[in-house]
Protein backbone atom coordinates (compact mmCIF):
# COMPACT_ATOMS: atom_id res chain seq x y z
CA UNK A 1 0.00 0.00 0.00
CA UNK A 2 1.33 3.33 -0.59
CA UNK A 3 0.20 6.99 -1.18
CA UNK A 4 1.62 7.83 -4.13
CA UNK A 5 0.21 9.44 -7.04
CA UNK A 6 1.09 8.53 -10.85
CA UNK A 7 3.95 9.82 -12.27
CA UNK A 8 4.56 11.09 -15.44
CA UNK A 9 6.66 7.61 -16.86
CA UNK A 10 3.45 5.49 -16.77
CA UNK A 11 1.61 3.39 -14.48
CA UNK A 12 3.18 3.99 -11.22
CA UNK A 13 1.67 1.23 -9.51
CA UNK A 14 2.57 -1.40 -11.71
CA UNK A 15 6.49 -0.19 -11.39
CA UNK A 16 5.92 0.09 -7.86
CA UNK A 17 4.41 -3.76 -7.52
CA UNK A 18 7.39 -5.03 -9.52
CA UNK A 19 9.81 -2.76 -7.18
CA UNK A 20 7.90 -4.44 -4.21
CA UNK A 21 8.59 -7.67 -5.69
CA UNK A 22 12.08 -7.75 -6.31
CA UNK A 23 12.57 -6.03 -3.13
CA UNK A 24 10.75 -8.83 -0.59
CA UNK A 25 11.31 -11.86 -3.31
CA UNK A 26 14.84 -12.76 -1.86
CA UNK A 27 13.56 -12.50 2.18
CA UNK A 28 10.30 -14.76 0.92
CA UNK A 29 12.64 -17.30 -0.61
CA UNK A 30 14.87 -17.52 2.16
CA UNK A 31 11.98 -18.29 4.72
CA UNK A 32 10.51 -20.85 2.70
CA UNK A 33 14.01 -22.19 2.27
CA UNK A 34 14.57 -22.38 5.99
CA UNK A 35 10.70 -23.74 6.38
CA UNK A 36 11.99 -26.48 3.95
CA UNK A 37 15.48 -27.02 6.15
CA UNK A 38 13.49 -27.11 9.54
CA UNK A 39 10.48 -29.20 8.44
CA UNK A 40 8.43 -26.78 9.35
CA UNK A 41 4.93 -26.47 7.37
CA UNK A 42 5.23 -22.39 6.41
CA UNK A 43 4.88 -21.43 3.07
CA UNK A 44 5.60 -17.47 2.65
CA UNK A 45 3.53 -15.59 -0.09
CA UNK A 46 3.47 -11.63 -0.34
CA UNK A 47 0.00 -9.78 -1.71
CA UNK A 48 0.12 -6.14 -2.97
CA UNK A 49 -1.88 -3.88 -2.10
CA UNK A 50 -0.99 -0.59 -4.10
CA UNK A 51 -2.68 2.50 -4.38
CA UNK A 52 -1.96 5.43 -6.02
CA UNK A 53 -3.30 9.27 -4.21
CA UNK A 54 -5.80 9.85 -7.00
CA UNK A 55 -7.23 6.67 -5.84
CA UNK A 56 -5.89 5.03 -8.63
CA UNK A 57 -6.69 1.16 -7.83
CA UNK A 58 -7.01 -1.50 -9.53
CA UNK A 59 -10.30 -2.97 -8.50
CA UNK A 60 -10.67 -6.65 -9.78
CA UNK A 61 -7.06 -7.26 -8.69
CA UNK A 62 -7.58 -5.63 -5.53
CA UNK A 63 -10.67 -7.66 -4.77
CA UNK A 64 -9.30 -10.80 -5.75
CA UNK A 65 -6.01 -10.11 -3.49
CA UNK A 66 -8.93 -9.66 -0.52
CA UNK A 67 -10.57 -12.85 -1.76
CA UNK A 68 -7.11 -15.07 -1.55
CA UNK A 69 -7.01 -13.89 2.29
CA UNK A 70 -10.24 -15.38 2.93
CA UNK A 71 -13.10 -12.20 2.39
CA UNK A 72 -14.98 -14.29 0.31
CA UNK A 73 -18.11 -11.71 0.74
CA UNK A 74 -17.66 -9.29 -2.28
CA UNK A 75 -19.90 -6.80 -0.29
CA UNK A 76 -17.26 -6.67 2.18
CA UNK A 77 -14.31 -6.75 -0.29
CA UNK A 78 -16.31 -3.86 -2.34
CA UNK A 79 -16.27 -2.15 1.05
CA UNK A 80 -12.71 -2.69 1.79
CA UNK A 81 -12.04 -0.84 -1.19
CA UNK A 82 -14.01 1.88 -0.47
CA UNK A 83 -12.16 2.29 2.90
CA UNK A 84 -9.12 1.84 1.41
CA UNK A 85 -9.35 4.09 -1.14
CA UNK A 86 -10.87 7.22 1.26
CA UNK A 87 -8.34 6.64 3.78
CA UNK A 88 -5.75 6.86 1.02
CA UNK A 89 -7.58 9.79 -0.60
CA UNK A 90 -7.54 11.68 3.04
CA UNK A 91 -3.90 10.94 3.93
CA UNK A 92 -2.85 11.86 0.59
CA UNK A 93 -4.05 15.60 1.31
CA UNK A 94 -2.19 15.21 4.26
CA UNK A 95 1.04 15.09 3.06
CA UNK A 96 0.09 18.04 0.02
CA UNK A 97 -1.10 20.13 3.67
CA UNK A 98 2.28 19.18 5.04
CA UNK A 99 4.61 20.35 1.76
CA UNK A 100 2.38 23.60 1.58
CA UNK A 101 2.55 24.24 5.60
CA UNK A 102 6.58 23.75 5.28
CA UNK A 103 7.82 25.68 2.14
CA UNK A 104 5.14 28.63 3.48
CA UNK A 105 6.32 28.66 7.13
CA UNK A 106 9.34 26.77 8.02
CA UNK A 107 10.73 23.56 6.28
CA UNK A 108 11.30 22.17 9.01
CA UNK A 109 7.81 21.30 9.63
CA UNK A 110 8.00 18.16 6.81
CA UNK A 111 10.43 16.11 9.75
CA UNK A 112 8.58 16.95 12.59
CA UNK A 113 6.34 14.13 14.03
CA UNK A 114 2.98 16.02 13.31
CA UNK A 115 2.39 13.42 10.24
CA UNK A 116 2.31 10.49 12.23
CA UNK A 117 -0.38 12.11 14.89
CA UNK A 118 -2.10 13.09 11.75
CA UNK A 119 -1.98 9.67 10.42
CA UNK A 120 -2.84 7.82 13.50
CA UNK A 121 -5.29 10.21 14.67
CA UNK A 122 -9.14 11.33 12.89
CA UNK A 123 -7.74 13.78 10.74
CA UNK A 124 -10.39 16.07 11.26
CA UNK A 125 -9.69 17.02 14.97
CA UNK A 126 -6.60 18.58 13.75
CA UNK A 127 -7.24 20.62 11.40
CA UNK A 128 -3.15 21.26 10.51
CA UNK A 129 -4.06 23.52 7.43
CA UNK A 130 -6.13 25.93 10.22
CA UNK A 131 -3.50 25.57 13.32
CA UNK A 132 -0.06 25.98 11.55
CA UNK A 133 -0.84 28.11 8.54
CA UNK A 134 -2.71 31.42 7.34
CA UNK A 135 -2.68 32.16 3.92
CA UNK A 136 -3.27 29.62 1.53
CA UNK A 137 -1.57 30.18 -2.06
CA UNK A 138 -3.84 28.52 -4.17
CA UNK A 139 -3.71 24.84 -2.06
CA UNK B 1 -58.52 25.11 -9.21
CA UNK B 2 -55.62 24.82 -6.13
CA UNK B 3 -53.46 23.16 -9.14
CA UNK B 4 -54.08 25.61 -11.54
CA UNK B 5 -53.20 28.57 -10.26
CA UNK B 6 -49.76 27.33 -10.40
CA UNK B 7 -49.52 28.94 -14.09
CA UNK B 8 -51.51 31.64 -13.41
CA UNK B 9 -49.87 35.04 -14.55
CA UNK B 10 -46.05 33.98 -13.68
CA UNK B 11 -46.96 30.84 -11.98
CA UNK B 12 -44.97 28.68 -9.92
CA UNK B 13 -43.79 26.31 -12.40
CA UNK B 14 -45.54 27.21 -15.54
CA UNK B 15 -43.79 23.67 -17.80
CA UNK B 16 -46.83 21.97 -15.70
CA UNK B 17 -44.31 19.22 -15.91
CA UNK B 18 -44.64 18.03 -12.22
CA UNK B 19 -48.42 17.48 -12.64
CA UNK B 20 -50.21 14.31 -13.15
CA UNK B 21 -52.47 15.75 -15.46
CA UNK B 22 -50.65 18.60 -17.26
CA UNK B 23 -51.68 17.87 -21.04
CA UNK B 24 -55.47 18.52 -20.01
CA UNK B 25 -54.93 21.25 -17.99
CA UNK B 26 -52.80 22.62 -20.86
CA UNK B 27 -55.53 23.05 -22.94
CA UNK B 28 -58.09 23.98 -20.25
CA UNK B 29 -55.27 26.88 -19.32
CA UNK B 30 -55.15 27.81 -22.92
CA UNK B 31 -59.00 28.03 -23.24
CA UNK B 32 -58.84 30.39 -19.66
CA UNK B 33 -56.25 32.74 -21.25
CA UNK B 34 -58.31 33.34 -24.46
CA UNK B 35 -61.35 34.23 -22.77
CA UNK B 36 -59.68 36.60 -20.27
CA UNK B 37 -57.86 38.10 -23.51
CA UNK B 38 -61.41 38.20 -24.86
CA UNK B 39 -62.65 39.90 -21.90
CA UNK B 40 -65.38 37.41 -21.29
CA UNK B 41 -66.74 36.46 -17.55
CA UNK B 42 -65.66 33.17 -16.67
CA UNK B 43 -66.69 31.98 -12.79
CA UNK B 44 -65.87 28.77 -11.68
CA UNK B 45 -68.49 26.78 -8.59
CA UNK B 46 -67.70 23.66 -7.21
CA UNK B 47 -70.55 21.58 -7.70
CA UNK B 48 -71.11 18.24 -4.97
CA UNK B 49 -70.76 15.20 -7.84
CA UNK B 50 -73.21 12.50 -8.18
CA UNK B 51 -75.66 15.04 -6.00
CA UNK B 52 -78.60 15.13 -9.59
CA UNK B 53 -77.29 18.44 -9.99
CA UNK B 54 -78.53 18.87 -13.63
CA UNK B 55 -75.09 20.10 -15.21
CA UNK B 56 -72.83 17.51 -13.16
CA UNK B 57 -74.68 15.03 -14.57
CA UNK B 58 -74.55 16.71 -18.06
CA UNK B 59 -70.63 16.78 -17.35
CA UNK B 60 -70.63 13.07 -16.50
CA UNK B 61 -72.45 12.20 -19.18
CA UNK B 62 -69.85 14.15 -21.98
CA UNK B 63 -67.41 12.99 -20.27
CA UNK B 64 -68.21 9.55 -21.15
CA UNK B 65 -69.30 10.46 -24.76
CA UNK B 66 -65.68 11.90 -24.89
CA UNK B 67 -63.99 8.81 -23.97
CA UNK B 68 -65.42 6.90 -26.70
CA UNK B 69 -65.08 9.78 -29.07
CA UNK B 70 -62.04 9.29 -31.32
CA UNK B 71 -60.37 12.63 -30.45
CA UNK B 72 -60.38 11.78 -27.22
CA UNK B 73 -57.38 9.22 -28.00
CA UNK B 74 -54.83 11.88 -27.64
CA UNK B 75 -55.84 12.26 -23.77
CA UNK B 76 -55.06 8.48 -23.16
CA UNK B 77 -52.24 7.96 -25.57
CA UNK B 78 -48.23 9.49 -24.46
CA UNK B 79 -47.79 12.21 -23.78
CA UNK B 80 -45.86 14.88 -25.74
CA UNK B 81 -42.84 15.14 -22.98
CA UNK B 82 -39.77 13.33 -24.46
CA UNK B 83 -39.17 9.90 -22.60
CA UNK B 84 -35.47 8.63 -22.20
CA UNK B 85 -34.42 4.82 -22.03
CA UNK B 86 -30.98 3.29 -21.38
CA UNK B 87 -30.14 -0.77 -20.14
CA UNK B 88 -27.84 -0.93 -17.23
CA UNK B 89 -26.83 -4.46 -16.29
CA UNK B 90 -29.49 -6.31 -19.06
CA UNK B 91 -32.02 -4.14 -17.26
CA UNK B 92 -34.22 -1.64 -19.27
CA UNK B 93 -35.11 1.53 -17.32
CA UNK B 94 -37.48 4.17 -18.63
CA UNK B 95 -38.51 7.64 -17.19
CA UNK B 96 -39.03 11.32 -17.90
CA UNK B 97 -36.62 13.99 -17.59
CA UNK B 98 -35.83 14.26 -13.63
CA UNK B 99 -32.63 15.32 -11.10
CA UNK B 100 -31.49 11.58 -11.32
CA UNK B 101 -31.72 11.30 -15.39
CA UNK B 102 -30.08 14.75 -15.84
CA UNK B 103 -27.04 13.29 -13.10
CA UNK B 104 -26.85 10.51 -15.57
CA UNK B 105 -27.40 12.48 -18.52
CA UNK B 106 -24.17 14.69 -17.46
CA UNK B 107 -21.91 11.45 -16.56
CA UNK B 108 -22.19 9.70 -19.98
CA UNK B 109 -21.71 13.39 -21.57
CA UNK B 110 -18.57 13.81 -19.63
CA UNK B 111 -17.46 9.84 -20.50
CA UNK B 112 -17.92 10.62 -24.34
CA UNK B 113 -15.91 13.71 -23.90
CA UNK B 114 -12.64 12.61 -21.91
CA UNK B 115 -11.68 10.19 -24.95
CA UNK B 116 -11.45 13.56 -26.96
CA UNK B 117 -8.96 15.08 -24.51
CA UNK B 118 -5.05 14.19 -24.83
CA UNK B 119 -3.71 14.83 -21.34
CA UNK B 120 -2.81 13.41 -18.32
CA UNK B 121 -6.09 14.08 -16.84
CA UNK B 122 -8.05 12.42 -19.56
CA UNK B 123 -4.99 9.87 -19.35
CA UNK B 124 -5.89 8.58 -15.64
CA UNK B 125 -9.71 9.41 -15.85
CA UNK B 126 -10.36 6.85 -19.13
CA UNK B 127 -7.71 4.17 -16.88
CA UNK B 128 -11.16 1.41 -16.92
CA UNK B 129 -11.78 -0.33 -13.33
CA UNK B 130 -9.35 1.46 -11.46
CA UNK B 131 -10.81 2.74 -8.26
CA UNK B 132 -11.98 6.42 -9.99
CA UNK B 133 -15.62 5.24 -9.60
CA UNK B 134 -14.78 6.52 -5.86
CA UNK B 135 -13.51 9.85 -6.35
CA UNK B 136 -17.08 11.01 -7.03
CA UNK B 137 -18.12 9.63 -3.67
CA UNK B 138 -15.16 11.16 -2.13
CA UNK B 139 -16.32 14.71 -3.69
CA UNK B 140 -19.64 14.48 -2.61
CA UNK B 141 -18.95 13.07 1.09
CA UNK B 142 -19.59 15.87 3.35
CA UNK B 143 -16.86 15.46 5.94
CA UNK B 144 -14.44 16.38 3.40
CA UNK B 145 -13.41 20.21 3.59
CA UNK B 146 -13.47 21.97 0.78
CA UNK B 147 -10.06 22.80 0.23
CA UNK B 148 -8.88 19.03 0.21
CA UNK B 149 -11.87 18.54 -2.61
CA UNK B 150 -9.87 21.47 -4.16
CA UNK B 151 -6.58 19.65 -3.88
CA UNK B 152 -8.06 16.86 -4.80
CA UNK B 153 -9.26 18.01 -8.81
CA UNK B 154 -6.28 20.37 -8.62
CA UNK B 155 -4.50 16.85 -8.31
CA UNK B 156 -6.60 15.12 -10.85
CA UNK B 157 -6.10 17.71 -13.60
CA UNK B 158 -2.65 18.32 -13.06
CA UNK B 159 -3.34 21.95 -11.53
CA UNK B 160 -1.78 21.57 -8.31
CA UNK B 161 -0.11 25.14 -8.42
CA UNK B 162 3.77 23.22 -7.33
CA UNK B 163 6.91 24.52 -8.82
CA UNK B 164 6.62 22.42 -11.98
CA UNK B 165 2.84 23.77 -12.81
CA UNK B 166 4.06 27.43 -11.47
CA UNK B 167 7.04 27.35 -14.09
CA UNK B 168 4.80 26.00 -16.66
CA UNK B 169 2.59 29.12 -16.32
CA UNK B 170 4.71 31.40 -16.31
CA UNK B 171 4.98 32.24 -12.87
CA UNK B 172 8.47 30.76 -11.49
CA UNK B 173 11.41 30.61 -12.71
CA UNK B 174 12.54 27.83 -11.10
CA UNK B 175 10.62 24.58 -11.17
CA UNK B 176 13.13 22.96 -8.06
CA UNK B 177 11.67 21.43 -4.94
CA UNK B 178 11.84 23.97 -2.67
CA UNK B 179 11.74 21.55 0.22
CA UNK B 180 14.52 19.60 -1.14
CA UNK B 181 16.48 22.97 -1.67
CA UNK B 182 16.40 23.72 1.94
CA UNK B 183 16.56 20.85 3.90
CA UNK B 184 19.02 18.79 1.43
CA UNK B 185 21.21 21.86 -0.52
CA UNK B 186 23.74 19.66 -1.12
CA UNK B 187 21.90 17.15 -3.55
CA UNK B 188 20.58 18.07 -7.24
CA UNK B 189 16.89 19.30 -6.20
CA UNK B 190 14.11 17.34 -7.72
CA UNK B 191 11.67 18.87 -9.89
CA UNK B 192 8.29 20.00 -7.89
CA UNK B 193 5.58 18.16 -8.84
CA UNK B 194 2.81 16.32 -7.44
CA UNK B 195 4.51 12.69 -8.25
CA UNK B 196 7.87 14.14 -6.32
CA UNK B 197 5.98 15.77 -3.50
CA UNK B 198 4.08 12.22 -3.04
CA UNK B 199 6.30 9.83 -3.77
CA UNK B 200 9.88 11.48 -3.82
CA UNK B 201 10.85 14.18 -1.91
CA UNK B 202 13.37 12.95 1.01
CA UNK B 203 12.45 15.84 3.20
CA UNK B 204 8.57 14.22 3.70
CA UNK B 205 9.46 10.38 3.68
CA UNK B 206 8.52 10.44 7.62
CA UNK B 207 5.53 11.51 6.58
CA UNK B 208 5.02 8.69 3.88
CA UNK B 209 5.86 5.91 6.20
CA UNK B 210 3.43 7.61 8.66
CA UNK B 211 0.67 7.78 6.06
CA UNK B 212 1.67 4.06 4.56
CA UNK B 213 1.63 2.57 7.73
CA UNK B 214 -1.74 4.26 8.46
CA UNK B 215 -3.48 3.02 5.69
CA UNK B 216 -1.89 -0.76 5.84
CA UNK B 217 -3.48 -0.70 9.83
CA UNK B 218 -6.40 0.12 8.59
CA UNK B 219 -6.78 -2.49 5.42
CA UNK B 220 -5.47 -5.08 7.73
CA UNK B 221 -8.14 -3.97 10.41
CA UNK B 222 -10.57 -4.67 7.65
CA UNK B 223 -9.34 -7.80 6.49
CA UNK B 224 -9.29 -9.45 9.75
CA UNK B 225 -12.75 -8.31 10.47
CA UNK B 226 -13.92 -9.97 7.31
CA UNK B 227 -12.31 -12.82 6.08
CA UNK B 228 -13.85 -15.75 6.96
CA UNK B 229 -11.84 -18.90 6.66
CA UNK B 230 -11.23 -21.43 9.60
CA UNK B 231 -9.44 -24.27 10.16
CA UNK B 232 -11.24 -27.52 10.48
CA UNK B 233 -11.37 -27.29 14.30
CA UNK B 234 -12.84 -24.01 13.89
CA UNK B 235 -9.61 -21.47 14.58
CA UNK B 236 -9.67 -18.39 12.55
CA UNK B 237 -7.34 -19.03 9.61
CA UNK B 238 -5.49 -16.05 9.17
CA UNK B 239 -3.94 -13.99 12.40
CA UNK B 240 -2.92 -10.63 11.18
CA UNK B 241 -0.35 -9.72 13.84
CA UNK B 242 -0.02 -5.72 12.88
CA UNK B 243 -3.95 -5.47 12.58
CA UNK B 244 -3.84 -5.46 16.91
CA UNK B 245 -2.92 -2.41 17.74
CA UNK B 246 -0.82 0.47 16.50
CA UNK B 247 1.79 -0.27 19.43
CA UNK B 248 2.29 -3.84 17.50
CA UNK B 249 2.48 -2.25 14.01
CA UNK B 250 6.09 -2.54 13.84
CA UNK B 251 8.15 -3.00 11.33
CA UNK B 252 9.68 -6.39 11.38
CA UNK B 253 13.29 -7.68 10.59
CA UNK B 254 13.68 -10.71 9.11
CA UNK B 255 15.27 -12.09 12.28
CA UNK B 256 12.24 -10.86 14.32
CA UNK B 257 9.79 -13.11 11.65
CA UNK B 258 12.05 -16.00 11.63
CA UNK B 259 12.08 -16.00 15.66
CA UNK B 260 8.12 -15.77 15.46
CA UNK B 261 8.09 -18.59 12.81
CA UNK B 262 10.29 -20.96 15.65
CA UNK B 263 12.77 -20.63 12.58
CA UNK B 264 15.30 -19.33 14.76
CA UNK B 265 17.77 -21.61 16.40
CA UNK B 266 20.35 -19.08 17.45
CA UNK B 267 22.55 -16.41 15.75
CA UNK B 268 25.27 -18.20 14.49
CA UNK B 269 22.65 -20.95 13.29
CA UNK B 270 20.74 -18.32 10.82
CA UNK B 271 24.29 -16.67 9.94
CA UNK B 272 25.57 -19.95 8.34
CA UNK B 273 22.11 -20.27 7.00
CA UNK B 274 21.75 -17.12 5.37
CA UNK B 275 25.17 -17.86 3.72
CA UNK B 276 24.36 -21.03 2.54
CA UNK B 277 21.32 -19.17 1.04
CA UNK B 278 23.20 -16.95 -0.54
CA UNK B 279 26.03 -19.25 -1.99
CA UNK B 280 22.90 -21.66 -3.37
CA UNK B 281 22.56 -18.57 -5.43
CA UNK B 282 26.39 -18.04 -6.24
CA UNK B 283 25.99 -14.84 -4.23
CA UNK B 284 28.81 -14.20 -2.01
CA UNK B 285 27.79 -11.63 0.86
CA UNK B 286 30.33 -10.07 3.89
CA UNK B 287 29.78 -10.73 7.08
CA UNK B 288 28.05 -7.06 7.73
CA UNK B 289 25.91 -7.65 4.28
CA UNK B 290 25.01 -11.10 6.13
CA UNK B 291 23.77 -9.32 9.50
CA UNK B 292 22.58 -6.40 7.24
CA UNK B 293 20.07 -8.89 5.47
CA UNK B 294 18.23 -10.46 8.72
CA UNK B 295 18.43 -7.76 11.31
CA UNK B 296 19.30 -4.53 9.26
CA UNK B 297 20.33 -1.15 10.92
CA UNK B 298 18.97 2.18 9.73
CA UNK B 299 20.70 3.38 6.61
CA UNK B 300 21.77 -0.30 5.24
CA UNK B 301 21.39 -0.99 1.60
CA UNK B 302 18.67 -3.16 2.08
CA UNK B 303 16.69 -0.25 4.03
CA UNK B 304 14.50 -2.25 5.80
CA UNK B 305 13.58 0.30 8.81
CA UNK B 306 12.23 2.23 6.08
CA UNK B 307 10.09 -0.74 4.63
CA UNK B 308 7.35 -2.43 6.50
CA UNK B 309 8.07 -6.39 7.02
CA UNK B 310 4.49 -6.28 8.26
CA UNK B 311 3.16 -7.27 4.91
CA UNK B 312 5.35 -10.21 5.17
CA UNK B 313 4.73 -11.38 8.98
CA UNK B 314 0.80 -10.41 8.57
CA UNK B 315 -0.38 -12.92 6.47
CA UNK B 316 0.84 -16.08 7.39
CA UNK B 317 -1.17 -19.16 7.22
CA UNK B 318 -0.53 -19.73 10.47
CA UNK B 319 -1.54 -23.65 11.62
CA UNK B 320 -4.26 -23.71 14.30
CA UNK B 321 -1.70 -24.19 18.13
CA UNK B 322 -0.07 -20.75 16.65
CA UNK B 323 -3.70 -18.93 17.00
CA UNK B 324 -4.10 -20.26 20.39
Amino acid sequence: MDSVTSSDEGDWAELKELEKNERYGMYIYLINYLSACHGRPWNCTKDNFTVGARSSLKKIQFQDRLCLLGVTNSKARDKIRVLTVSKTLALSDIILKLFNVSILRSPEWALSSLPTKLANSQMSAFKPFKKFTGHSMGW
Amino acid sequence: MTVSSNWVGEGKDPLLRHSPDGDILAHIIQLLHQRVSLGLFTMFMKIEAHRGEFLNEKADRWADEGREDAYSIQWDGPSSHPTFSWTDARVEHKCSMNKTLRTRVHLKVAELQVPLHKSYASEFLNREKNGKDLLGKHWQDKTVPDRSKRRLLQSIGHQLPCAKHLKLWGLRDSDECRLCKCLHPEETPWTESLGHIQAQCPALRKSRIAVHHSIWRVLLTAISRNFVETHDDGERKWYFLSAVSEATHDEWAVRQILVHLDLFSGIRNLIDDVFTFHARQNIVLTSHEITSFYSPAAGSPMELRSTPRSNIVSFWNLPAQWTR
